[in-house]
């Protein structure tokens, strides 16, 4: 079977130490992620209520993807999850770093993930008959 | 021309520049792709190879083996420095994490590399050395044109045993300890605050007919200098170049003054710590100037990317330098460097003015030059995040395909030719050739 090339783009922001975890999601789903296991573990002990915060925020971008919403982000806890919306659509790529980490640094990266799968997207719908 | 490279007859000869890029995550890999892509398109060796990587090889194989990946495909003897940086901006992109080369090639030209080491305990001493092999290797040079590029190991710190590393003491008595005492400790060690100040006033009073363009290497808690095979720490390395096409060195702080003004009435740590300000507690005054209370930060992290990085500081007596607040100990503020005067102005930067500013020094720039070396604050992403994506698009926009290649820095230094050296935070740093007979760079008519 193929792999995702979404897939590697995930798995090769995990690769850094500050992304605890990463996905392709959108409200109530979870399109694509990398194996758990490769999730920092500390990220793991909260995931319940970050993913039900995550759920919510995606009900805001549902309502606000149209109208040009493009980032989004919430700190809960130690944590931030960074939310990058893939636009006119309700799917965000989302990374969960530790609060207060250099975003600056990070979100560079995130850019650069977020037009890599959004090149995957377009190749995906292009060649789908 | 073709992407990402340049070449053209100017005084009959042949000057080519070429970007090399690596994205791979072993450090090995790295080094042979980053030479690669660099010289795969040069007709002839380069003259000089500058090499920038992000920290992260120091985890992935080492900066050892990047230069061993480097040198199985560097042609012998090729002059090279470089160093880690936070972020850069090329052709190719704009990253975080990778690693990315300028090679050089023309026939018209002398390299010599200086190298001067423990400039945190030494700096005038590393300077003198350094100075000295680039006054050496260049002693016999014909041609007029005369710059340095240099790379400084920039402040890091210590990891202590116990306490582990720090940047904020929240206790006024470690904070007045460390801020009296122990830091000059910390010089021992080869940690600290970068002291570029010292390194670059040296340097200009040493090379003076030299107009000079550098960066102090890395972020805040590591950084390592390149120079040739060999991989450094807590050193000054420089590549000294004499040339026969004229040096064009443009530089800006992207800033704007506030009406927020203060004056130091005490230091310590030979001007690199203030003590106090208007007589007072400097902490204090400066958070009732920020109109911030200490109880809204957890840790000087919150403190440093929420507020005080959009705040440098300038002195009413030398504007051209700039400095950020690097730690807090106590009362006291530790500065990247050495106060240029005691009246400070408080400057503020917004990530609007940044690329707008941004934008015009890159279209007043020299149309006529076969590449771009920039040297740009890193701390511009800590406000742009993402967008520093901007600051790409607009150096396409009037540069296109030829090469440039954009380095973020902790601490950004620059003399320009009759002018003083400085040292500072937020500035935009460009060094072009001037090359009348070349075609114009600038890419579309919106551009010019």
């Amino acid at each position: 079977m193929q792999e995702d090339p979404i897939l590697d783009v995930l798995n090769d922001l995990l690769n850094y130490d500050e992304i605890l975890a990463c996905m392709v999601a959108r409200h109530n789903m979870i399109s694509v992620m990398p194996d758990q296991s490769r999730f920092k573990p500390e990220v793991m002990q909260i995931w319940d209520i970050i993913k039900r915060a995550m759920d919510d925020v995606f009900g805001v971008i549902r309502e606000y993807s149209q109208a040009g919403l493009g980032e989004i982000e919430f700190r809960l806890q130690d944590y931030e999850a960074l939310f990058y919306i893939f636009p006119d659509t309700e799917n965000a790529l989302v990374a969960i770093v530790p609060a207060l980490s250099n975003k600056g640094l990070i979100e560079v990266e995130m850019e650069n993930a977020r037009r890599e799968i959004l090149k995957i997207m377009e190749n995906k719908i292009e060649t789908t008959p | 021309m073709d992407g990402m490279h340049v070449m053209l007859d100017a005084s009959e000869s042949k000057i080519e520049a070429s970007i090399g890029f690596s994205r791979k995550w072993n450090a090995r890999e790295a080094g042979r792709e980053v030479v690669k892509t660099a010289i795969e398109k040069l007709k002839t060796p380069p003259s000089f190879f500058l090499l920038f990587s992000t920290i992260h090889y120091q985890d992935n194989g080492g900066f050892k083996e990047l230069l061993k990946g480097v040198w199985d495909v560097l042609p012998k003897g090729t002059p090279l420095i470089g160093g880690t940086v936070s972020n850069f901006i090329n052709n190719y992109g704009c990253f975080s994490r990778g690693a990315t080369a300028l090679a050089v090639s023309y026939p018209n030209i002398d390299i010599a590399i200086g190298i001067g080491k423990h400039t945190k305990i030494t700096p005038k001493s590393a300077a003198k050395q350094c100075a000295s092999m680039i006054k050496k290797g260049l002693k016999d040079s014909k041609y007029d044109h005369k710059l340095i590029v240099d790379v400084i190991s920039g402040p890091t710190i210590p990891k202590l045993p116990m306490i582990g590393r720090f940047m904020n003491v929240d206790s006024r008595v470690v904070g007045n300890l460390l801020a009296y005492f122990f830091v000059d400790f910390f010089s021992y060690l080869g940690h600290g605050i970068g002291k570029e100040g010292v390194i670059i006033e040296e340097l200009s009073y040493l090379l003076p007919d030299y107009q000079i363009i550098g960066d102090s290497a890395g972020e805040r808690l590591f950084n390592y200098q390149f120079v040739n095979d060999k991989v450094y720490t807590n050193t000054v390395v420089a590549l000294g170049c004499n040339i026969d096409l004229p040096v064009k060195v443009n530089a800006a702080i992207v800033s704007h003054e506030t009406k927020k003004t203060f004056r130091i009435t005490d230091t310590t740590f030979d001007n690199r710590i203030i003590t106090r300000i208007d007589n007072k507690p400097a902490k204090d005054v400066l958070f009732n100037l920020l109109e911030v209370d200490k109880t809204q930060f957890g840790e000087f992290d919150d403190f440093y990317y929420k507020t005080s990085v959009y705040f440098p500081m300038t002195f009413e007596e030398k504007k051209e330098n700039t400095l950020g607040v690097c730690g807090l100990f106590g009362d006291n503020i530790v500065l990247h460097e050495k106060i240029a005067g005691k009246n400070v102005r408080l400057l503020s930067v917004t990530g609007k003015e940044i690329i707008g500013n941004i934008n015009d020094i890159i279209h007043k720039s020299n149309h006529f030059s076969p590449f771009t070396l920039i040297f740009y604050s890193s701390l511009y992403s800590y406000i742009l995040h993402d967008r520093t994506h901007d600051i790409k698009e607009k150096l396409d926009k009037y540069y296109g395909n030829h090469p440039y290649l954009a380095v973020g820095s902790l601490v950004e230094n620059v003399r320009i030719k009759d002018k003083y050296p400085s040292v500072r935070v937020y500035s935009f740093n460009m060094f072009q050739l001037d090359v009348p007979n070349f075609e114009n760079i600038f890419t579309n008519e919106e551009s010019n």
